[in-house]
């Protein structure tokens, strides 16, 4: 049930940053992008899928071939999502974010592990730079507790250190656009946040009308999973994201 | 075979329970297994024409193509290089479909519990290119899902493996009931 309704996505935020200029942007339209809340991450000639405990890596450089078992790693309980950002990936379990490195792409390796004081939540995570956010849900089938937004340094990457919360009503997932950050607060709508100061995220506006459980910020376009279908938002300004359509 | 033995296994230790001291006598409400023995069916990739969203799932997006999973039943396949009117193109159906990842034109999505490749360059044309088995445990079904805002336990008829393999669960008044979660 919590797999049915955490929908992850993943990649969004390793190919949407940066990308200001109009070149750069058309650039990362080369590559695909997910959600916060997938359980499903490609990168490069590699494909991570967790299941309720495990990260396995899987090759698939031939793509005519079936993809090929190479790791099976354990992770912990309750394994929700699975984001990518540079050489990490950022797994999101009921009570902890887990940090895996790629380096080597066939064997993840854990570098670190932080446990929330939020237990039974649902928990997408996206980073950026020495910075990662995630959200944890208490409302619904998540559990009885508080839903918030909790902002991690990660600039030792072995030691996240917890930088701030802010409440939340019921998130699920969450994205990254240069200096903006968007967070789906479910019925409460989607919340923008001012990210300059990256450890302190500043709330700008919340867009109402809709349910959102996810976003992919691709280049100019704020991609929208919400509850009927889609909705598209220009976010030329980062900051300021503009209704474009609706697709249901 | 596999299936079946890795069920049977899972319904005595791991998943849930059949504690006898947890064994509800009378009758109540509860689930009870929906089986089938065509198992190829169920595990079959097939498109069809654009339709409507109902419980919309995860996106993917890769170039104008924005994909949408339909949760359980299949990919919405839509085109938006004029963002202000996106066109859906098609569907592509795959039972308990969750999951989607894209690349080189092939998209990555569970069907069942099974990782199955898929590709979808021509979406009138749709092929499978491969399929690894039980990548996704967890969605095999063996246990009803939770109702959503709940922790009480519920009860159900504990899934039998010479009756096929289960692909849903139904709500109702069942006779004491011996599995629980």
């Amino acid at each position: 049930m919590k797999n049915i309704l955490f929908i992850i996505a993943i990649a969004t935020l390793s190919f949407s940053q940066g990308c200001t200029k109009e070149g750069a942007a058309d650039a990362s339209k080369a590559s695909g992008a997910g959600g916060s809340t997938a359980r499903f991450t490609i990168i490069g000639n590699y494909l991570y899928v967790v299941d309720n405990t495990k990260l396995k890596a899987f090759d698939i450089s031939n793509p005519s071939a079936a993809p090929v078992l190479k790791s099976t790693t354990s992770v912990g309980i309750n394994i929700e999502t699975i984001f990518p950002y540079q050489d990490k990936l950022f797994i999101g379990s009921s009570f902890s974010m887990h940090i895996f490195s790629i380096t080597n792409p066939e064997n993840p390796v854990k570098l670190a592990q932080a446990d929330y004081i939020v237990r039974m939540s649902c928990d997408p995570v996206v980073a950026k730079d020495s910075t990662a956010y995630a959200t944890l849900n208490s409302s619904g089938p998540c559990g009885g507790g508080m839903s918030q937004l909790v902002v991690y340094n990660i600039k030792d990457i072995t030691r996240p250190q917890l930088m701030t919360n802010l409440p939340l009503n019921g998130p699920y997932g969450l994205g990254i656009s240069d200096n903006a950050l968007y967070v789906c607060d479910g019925q409460t709508g989607l919340k923008v946040f001012n990210i300059n100061y990256t450890y302190n995220p500043q709330l700008l506006r919340t867009i109402t009308g809709d349910t959102f459980y996810d976003v992919i910020p691709y280049g100019n376009t704020l991609i929208c999973q919400v509850s009927n279908g889609i909705v598209l938002y220009d976010i030329s300004n980062r900051q300021q994201p503009v209704f474009v359509s609706r697709i249901l | 075979m596999r299936f079946s033995i890795l069920l049977l296994f899972s319904c005595s230790i791991i998943l849930f329970s059949c504690d006898p001291q947890r064994v509800n006598n009378g009758t109540q409400e509860g689930y009870v297994p929906i089986y089938t023995n065509n198992l190829a069916s169920i595990k079959t990739i097939t498109t069809g024409a654009a339709r409507p969203t109902v419980n919309a799932g995860k996106i993917y997006t890769l170039g104008n193509i924005i994909y949408q999973v339909e949760q359980d039943s299949g990919i919405h396949v839509i085109n938006y290089s004029t963002p202000s009117a996106p066109q859906k193109l098609g569907f592509i159906r795959s039972f308990l479909c969750k999951e989607i990842s894209v690349k080189n034109g092939l998209i990555y999505t569970n069907n069942f519990n099974d990782l199955v490749v898929i590709d979808a360059t021509n979406i009138n044309n749709v092929r499978e290119i491969s399929r690894t088995p039980g990548v996704f445990p967890d969605l095999a079904l063996q246990y009803p899902p939770k109702p959503a805002n709940s922790f009480s336990t519920i009860y159900f008829e504990c899934p039998d493996p010479e009756k096929g393999v289960v692909i849903g669960w139904e709500k109702k008044t069942i006779n004491n009931a011996k599995c629980w979660r």
